[in-house]
């Protein structure tokens, strides 16, 4: 795996059109936003979120998915098989391709948060901490990882889509068991849960817990098939149990 | 000296016996697999291309064994091949894509790479729509585009799975040229359907049939199969096993010709449907 080939990934992911709808739908839904109270220091800081924390992933997955399934999906998989890159290398290259820039973009959201933090008043109930901000980059990079494991796992029209529901499914039930799950959830700590005060937790030991499902996600993505199945045990199992004794640590 | 080993490769896929023992032997210069649609031409082009392995048999490219990973990845260096149905991301320019494939080929240095890709596409001929989008470009211009990705890094084995199919006949051409100089110190191994082809660029070629390799052998070798069995007459003869009526109105008959035929050259198709319809023979010339 060489740097040109994640450096070829993230530019593919960079330039998809898709990907770029994450500004268009931040944009139009700021437009439509009465901004009631005056579109202050405050509610950037908000927007800024809104757009990391919940459309980014939500959109993210599916350019993720179909720049990590474009070779099947134009049918060059065969040609592109029999070159010294290894399918494993490719993947690798993919997710990292992917994982990279996405979590700069939540790093630099993230940085742009704390400045406005640092040059304004934020109210309270929306002022996020150090490490739920830190939590922003494994969000996206999460969501992105998610898209090529889709394209290596599902590797059929639709298969991005699945994901996306159980995925959403999912947070529907992580919601429902709001009072004792919160700490499982694979996104921010800092999401504005109605009007609910969060349950007591380690903000950091979340990052790490999002950090170790992105973990899961390019493992999974990565070591697939016969032959791959005692590599994907070897590595797998302790990149899963080390990341759900994190989740447990946050519980307790 | 052998660039391609191939001893008593079978390959199935469910009931179907893609292969069936075929031994196959291939060394510099361009070799030709014939036969008709399905016969096992890509299956065992796609063994040669590392794409799969035999069930049975054994196979050495360049002196190494494919099957073992380390082998496999040595041989993928050296090696270029042009799937039949080649597909391309169609929203790449030709340069972008050649470029990809041959970041994948493992040329890292960036300037290295860019000259050497440019100097595939000025090979193929594809230089003035170097900058256009696969997608806008004509089957014939993408077969090129597939061409070029297979001559990067100037591979000592090429395997081209029906390079010439879908072309109009001066792509044809280009592409026979193409070829032929790809296969001046290094070894090609082409399939086809299309007797021309072969005949224009092939120093060996097999015949394949229902898995089974029918003859090995010269072009030459094959048309002397057919001296003698080639004949004209007014009508189609019920002797021949195949006839058609030529653009000067007399039939060209393919069998076994009646006393006082009047006998003609035999062309490599005439000996190649000669042994289409000779079943359970099969002829090996060294």
């Amino acid at each position: 795996m060489t740097r040109s080939l994640i450096g070829r990934e993230a530019r593919h992911l960079a330039r998809h059109p898709v990907l770029w709808l994450i500004p268009v739908v931040v944009a139009l839904t700021s437009a439509a936003d009465s901004a009631t109270g005056g579109r202050t220091a405050g509610y950037w800081y908000g927007t800024i979120f809104t757009a990391v924390a919940f459309f980014g992933p939500i959109i993210v997955i599916f350019p993720a998915n179909l720049v990590a399934g474009r070779a099947r999906r134009s049918r060059a998989e065969e040609m592109l098989r029999v070159t010294p890159t290894s399918d494993t290398d490719r993947t690798w290259a993919m997710c990292l391709g992917v994982a990279l820039p996405l979590a700069a973009a939540g790093a630099v959201a993230a940085g742009a948060m704390a400045l406005i933090d640092g040059g304004f008043t934020i109210p309270p109930d929306d002022l996020l901490t150090a490490g739920e901000l830190a939590q922003l980059p494994f969000v996206l990079t999460g969501a992105g990882l998610l898209g090529v494991l889709a394209a290596r796992r599902l590797p059929f029209a639709g298969g991005a889509l699945i994901t996306f529901v159980v995925a959403t499914l999912g947070a529907v039930v992580v919601f429902g068991r709001f009072d004792s799950g919160i700490w499982w959830m694979w996104w921010t700590t800092g999401f504005p849960l109605e009007g609910r005060a969060p349950v007591p937790g380690e903000p950091w030991l979340h990052v790490v817990y999002l950090a170790g499902l992105c973990a899961c996600a390019a493992v999974a993505a990565v070591y697939r098939g016969r032959a791959q199945r005692t590599r994907l045990a070897l590595v797998g199992l302790p990149v899963l149990a080390a990341t759900l004794a994190v989740g447990w640590l946050q519980l307790s | 000296m052998t660039t391609v080993r191939v001893r008593n490769a079978t390959k199935t896929f469910g009931r179907t016996t893609a292969l069936d023992d075929v031994t196959l032997d291939a060394g510099p210069g361009v070799t030709g697999l014939l036969g008709p649609n399905g016969a096992g031409k890509t299956t065992l082009l796609r063994v040669i291309a590392t794409v799969l392995a035999p069930d049975r048999g054994a196979v050495t490219l360049m002196g190494r064994d494919p099957a073992r990973p380390s082998d496999r990845t040595r041989i993928r260096e050296r090696l270029g091949y042009l799937p039949q149905d080649a597909g391309f991301h169609r929203g790449f320019t030709v340069f972008e894509f050649i470029d990809y494939v041959a970041i994948l080929k493992e040329m890292t240095d960036r300037r290295p790479r860019h000259d050497e890709v440019r100097r595939v596409i000025a090979l193929t001929g594809l230089a003035a729509v170097s900058a256009k989008r696969i997608r806008a470009l004509s089957g014939g211009m993408r077969r090129r585009v597939g061409l070029a990705q297979a001559l990067l890094g100037d591979p000592d084995l090429l395997v081209l799975d029906e390079p010439t199919v879908g072309l109009d006949p001066e792509q044809r051409l280009r592409f026979r040229e193409m070829i032929s100089q790809a296969g001046e110190g290094r070894t090609v191994v082409m399939s086809s359907h299309q007797t021309e082809d072969i005949t224009a660029l092939c120093a060996t070629i097999a015949v394949i049939h229902q898995g089974r390799a029918r003859f090995t052998g010269t072009p030459a070798e094959l048309t002397a199969r057919a001296d003698g069995r080639v004949w004209t007459d007014e009508r189609r003869s019920p002797a021949a096993i195949t006839a058609w009526r030529t653009g000067d109105g007399t039939y060209r008959n393919v069998g076994d010709p009646p006393a006082r035929a009047e006998l003609i050259p035999p062309t490599l198709e005439d000996a190649y449907l000669l042994l289409m319809g000779e079943p359970g023979r099969e002829v090996t010339h060294s």
